[in-house]
């Protein structure tokens, strides 16, 4: 039997055009990330390391010939496409196709996305969502179910709109599965290459007859529900979804991918694709580098040109993230240093946050307190995304949230361990609760444990159906005690008499030993004499000079003096009998005025002063100087005439 | 200063060297800092030194000067003491040169060595020029600070703390104290104010920090100079039977009495501080006067009035 596509018949009483579950996940290849990188997380399996690898594939041609065959495009889905897409006006998912399938019909190639991973769970369990919900497998609960998470203790989703995503990033809204499981999972014997196909369009009408939105593709059952095909080879490598090899998990190939935020991109350019993927690349190693760090997870990304593959890189958060990553293995390994001394080193502290009495009638518990691990590392030269900011993770070791806080004079990483992440491979019940409060704390994108306030506040509606209220204030405090810690470690520089404060010693500059960079504009200096002649006349001195000052907005008065000069460096001050200035300089009170100009840098004034003959010893016997004897501002009449002038 | 003579004298001090340093006679070369022009005296016991002074000139001799002749002048305020030494032409009569020998009984904190230089003039010896002068430091205090060294010490303490000084635990709540009978003078800060010891050595503090660093790093110098300028103006002597007054001994006080006269209108050095206040002893306008003068000068000194017109300005707007 041949597979095929089938929508069911609308129903009189209800429709639905789309599926809204998937505008809760944010566009832009950081979403993708998040909550692909998370689904697969959550799926995987206790043992070895799983793989997860991201391939962009780029078909033209023949090749994208048989892949529309495999995926009956012409016969069935394009058809039921371009009658969802006359829904447009009036819908946006409807909206959403009618673009998509106009750029994939304008496009010689056509874009895949295909996410597997492997040593996961893999699609278990009965193909209908029958009888009793508690044995669904994770087949119903990713292709028939919305809104259902039933994840275990620890896992990182719990609304069930995560697997939102592939359809979100496809332009066909269509996505098509593969999934290997345990043999001890089988279903029916099988257990090899379960595929299916999904599409989740809008109600829509062709050939005069109507159908509901939600499309699937596999085999058809006598009673018209479409099932699973299973390992059927040719048809899994017609429609791209070869399995590496025999661990269990899942491929998921999202048909026409697209960037949501980036629509034109991606149709026929393969580089378009490869920047796709580096973009991939550095958003998981942004989000999942603890997870990546700790081993648990390998994720590959590459770009398959047809049938050849142009580019593939394991991504690797060390090269990047490579503070981070070094202080996680050290935390792990029990290395903690006791102080922040170069880098490399990191130091731990302890962050209490006070969980919730648990309200659930199968798993009660009173509220305790949890203590987080809060690491802290020194940056190095290389410049980050994450330098700065405490990164919040707990078991899943997806980056949920960061607190971003600068010091001066200090770069550092930082990460917050909550719940079952301090210990992964043995948390402890507690742990195990409190990983479990803060992952009912988380909004569906993930990305928050602390409720912001005004526009940025989130409903904590999950907590409300399992926990004691108030929460609030616990998820609030764990903010306030991480910046505590962090104030603790770069808040106060290192204390040492040897360097005295230099925002007080840089104002005491003119004591010798100056410590700082000076005040930022030095004093003024005083006004200085040149003296150009000196000569003793009919018993006195008789003395030519300059003074000069510099030109400030006050203007200068100074008085000079003329001093008789002992051996021993003293000096006595004596009389003049004249003083004159050149004519343009005014004198007043035996003091030479300087108005301020509005231009130079200088005031000068020339004198000759003639000193008294009433001296203290004979003029020819003595040294004399001229000093300064008073310097004082310009009289204010003065200043403001020259000033106007 | 630029002393004029009646009589021709050299424009240009001479250079001066000193060599052949012996405290007790034994060698001490070391102590010779020609960067500093100083003889380092304080860092052994010795009770006589010797050193060779020498001082020449490339000045052309002035016009009306012949027969020229030196002597050294060793300088002590401390104790008084101005004795003079004969010079010698060497034997290539380029430069003078004499072997002094003082004791060190007759010396206290500092003393300077320098050439003058005479010749007749009238029939009567005259000093025509003088060369550079070296400190021979006896006391360490009087030593050149290397570079960067602060001007006093400082310590954090909380003032509430069984171990702070008296004077802080009185008054628990202020923020600095300058104890000024400390060898040397010591800041203390109260590390107990939340918050203060990291805003003050915040040295990459940012926009309000910053502001407010640097304002109350404005308020604690100015606290600082003035706690200095009180207690040098204490230590003016004004001086007996006609002797010019004197000033603080130490040499922090005798750096800011420096620095302040370079600020106030009527002084422009040490010496006319101390005259200055000398002269207010019992003049009560004159010191109210002097005060106010010194407050404003140490505003301007310590950026205090630049650092608070820059805040208001930055935070016109805010």
């Amino acid at each position: 039997m041949e597979p095929t596509w089938a929508w069911e018949k609308q129903s009189r009483s209800y429709a639905n055009y789309g599926n809204a579950n998937q505008w809760t996940v944010n566009a832009g290849l950081s979403s993708l990330a998040r909550e692909s990188a998370q689904n697969s997380n959550d799926a995987r399996l206790p043992g070895p390391r799983a793989d997860l690898v991201y391939s962009f594939i780029m078909l033209s041609g023949d090749a994208r010939m048989r892949f529309e065959e495999a995926v009956r495009w012409n016969t069935e889905l394009k058809p039921h496409l371009s009658a969802m897409a006359k829904a447009a006006a009036g819908a946006v998912t409807a909206g959403q196709l009618q673009s998509g399938l106009a750029a994939i019909e304008g496009a010689e190639s056509l874009a895949l996305l295909r996410i597997a991973d492997y040593g996961a769970k893999g699609l278990t369990g009965p193909e209908f969502a029958e009888g009793d919900p508690s044995v669904y497998g994770n087949f119903i609960k990713l292709c028939r179910l919305e809104l259902f998470s039933g994840k275990d203790k620890t896992s990182g989703g719990s609304f069930g709109l995560g697997k939102a995503v592939y359809w979100r990033f496809s332009r066909l809204q269509t996505v098509l599965f593969n999934s290997t499981i345990r043999p001890e999972d089988e279903v029916e014997g099988k257990w090899r290459n379960r595929v299916i196909g999904v599409n989740q369009g809008v109600v829509h009408q062709l050939d005069g007859s109507n159908f509901q939105g939600r499309g699937f593709f596999g085999l058809a059952e006598t009673d018209g529900h479409i099932a699973s095909v299973w390992n059927d080879v040719g048809l899994v490598d017609s429609l791209q979804l070869k399995r590496e090899d025999e661990r269990p998990g899942t491929s998921a190939l999202l048909v026409g991918f697209h960037d949501p935020d980036e629509p034109e991109k991606g149709l026929t350019d393969i580089g378009e694709l490869r920047s796709f993927a580096k973009t991939l690349e550095a958003a998981l190693e942004e989000e999942f580098w603890p997870l990546l760090t700790r081993e648990r997870l390998r994720v590959r990304v590459e770009v398959i040109d047809g049938d050849r593959v142009v580019y593939e890189r394991t991504v690797d958060p060390e090269e990047q993230y490579t503070e981070l990553a070094r202080a996680l293995r050290k935390f792990d390994a029990g290395h903690i240093d006791n102080a922040l001394v170069e880098v490399g080193d990191i130091v731990a502290r302890d962050i209490p946050i006070e969980i919730s009495a648990r309200t659930d009638a199968d798993e009660p518990h009173p509220a305790f307190r949890h203590t987080a691990k809060l690491v802290v590392t020194l940056s190095d030269d290389q410049h980050d995304s994450l330098e700065n900011k405490v990164c919040l993770f707990r078991q899943p070791e997806m980056i949920v949230q960061t607190i971003d806080k600068e010091f001066e004079g200090r770069t550092y990483h930082a990460f917050l361990l909550a719940g079952a992440a301090i210990r992964p491979d043995s948390p402890s019940a507690d742990e195990e609760r409190a990983d479990d409060f803060l992952r009912f704390a988380e909004p569906p994108a993930h990305d928050q444990w602390i409720p912001g306030s005004g526009r940025t506040k989130t409903s904590q509606a999950n907590l409300t159906a399992h926990y004691r209220a108030p929460w609030i204030p616990n998820l609030r405090n764990i903010r306030q005690s991480v910046l505590d810690s962090l104030s603790d470690l770069f808040g106060a520089p290192t204390i040492s008499e040897d360097k005295p404060p230099k925002s007080i010693f840089r104002n005491l500059g003119f004591l010798r030993g100056d410590t700082g960079s000076g005040p930022s504009t030095p004093p003024i200096p005083k006004p200085e004499i040149r003296i150009h002649n000196a000569r003793v006349a009919d018993g006195a001195w008789h003395v030519d000079f300059e003074v000069r000052a510099k030109n400030r907005p006050e203007g200068w008065a100074v008085t000079p003096k003329l001093a008789f000069l002992g051996l021993d460096g003293g000096r006595t001050d004596v009389e003049w009998s004249m003083v004159d200035a050149d004519s343009d300089t005014e004198l007043l009170n035996g003091a030479i005025i300087l108005p301020a100009k509005a231009r130079g840098r200088v005031l000068t004034a020339t004198v000759h002063a003639v000193s008294t003959t009433e001296l203290p010893i004979p003029p020819g016997e003595s040294a004399i100087d001229v000093r300064v004897a008073r310097a004082d501002i310009a009289p204010i009449s003065t200043k403001h005439e020259e000033v106007n002038q | 200063m630029s002393p004029r003579f009646p009589w021709p004298t050299f424009a240009e001090q001479w250079d001066c060297k000193v060599s052949d340093l012996l405290f007790d006679g034994h060698d001490a070369a070391l102590a010779v800092s020609p960067d500093h022009l100083a003889i380092d005296g304080h860092a052994v016991d010795w009770t006589e030194v010797q050193l060779t002074l020498s001082a020449s000139t490339h000045e052309p001799i002035p016009e009306g000067l012949a027969d020229l002749s030196a002597y050294a002048l060793v300088t002590c305020g401390a104790t008084q003491l101005r004795l003079a030494y004969p010079m010698t032409y060497n034997s290539d009569q380029t430069s003078f040169e004499a072997t002094v020998t003082i004791h060190r009984s007759a010396l206290a904190g500092k003393a300077t060595v320098a050439a003058q230089i005479t010749s007749d003039r009238g029939g009567r010896r005259r000093v025509v020029g003088s060369s550079i002068a070296w400190t021979l430091i006896l006391d360490k205090r009087e030593a050149p600070e290397r570079m960067g060294a602060a001007p006093l010490k400082t310590t954090w303490v909380d003032f509430a703390a069984g171990e702070a000084p008296q004077e802080a635990r009185r008054n628990p709540s202020t923020y600095c104290y300058i104890d000024i009978n400390q060898d040397p003078p010591t800041l203390l800060l109260n590390s107990g104010i939340d918050g203060f010891q990291s805003l003050i050595l915040a040295d990459n503090a940012k926009l309000e920090r910053h502001r407010h660093r640097d304002l109350l790093g404005a308020m604690i110098a100015k606290q600082v100079a003035n706690s200095l300028v009180r207690a040098a103006v204490d230590e003016i002597d004004p001086g007996e039977f006609g002797a010019p007054p004197t000033g603080p001994t130490s040499r922090i006080l005798r750096d800011i009495c420096e620095a302040l006269a370079q600020e106030l209108p009527e002084t422009e050095t040490a010496e006319d501080l101390y005259e200055l206040v000398a002269n207010f002893h019992g003049n009560g306008v004159a010191a109210n006067q002097f005060w106010a003068d010194v407050d404003l000068a140490l505003d301007r000194m310590t950026s205090l009035a630049e650092t608070v017109t820059k805040v208001c300005k930055e935070v016109k707007h805010v």
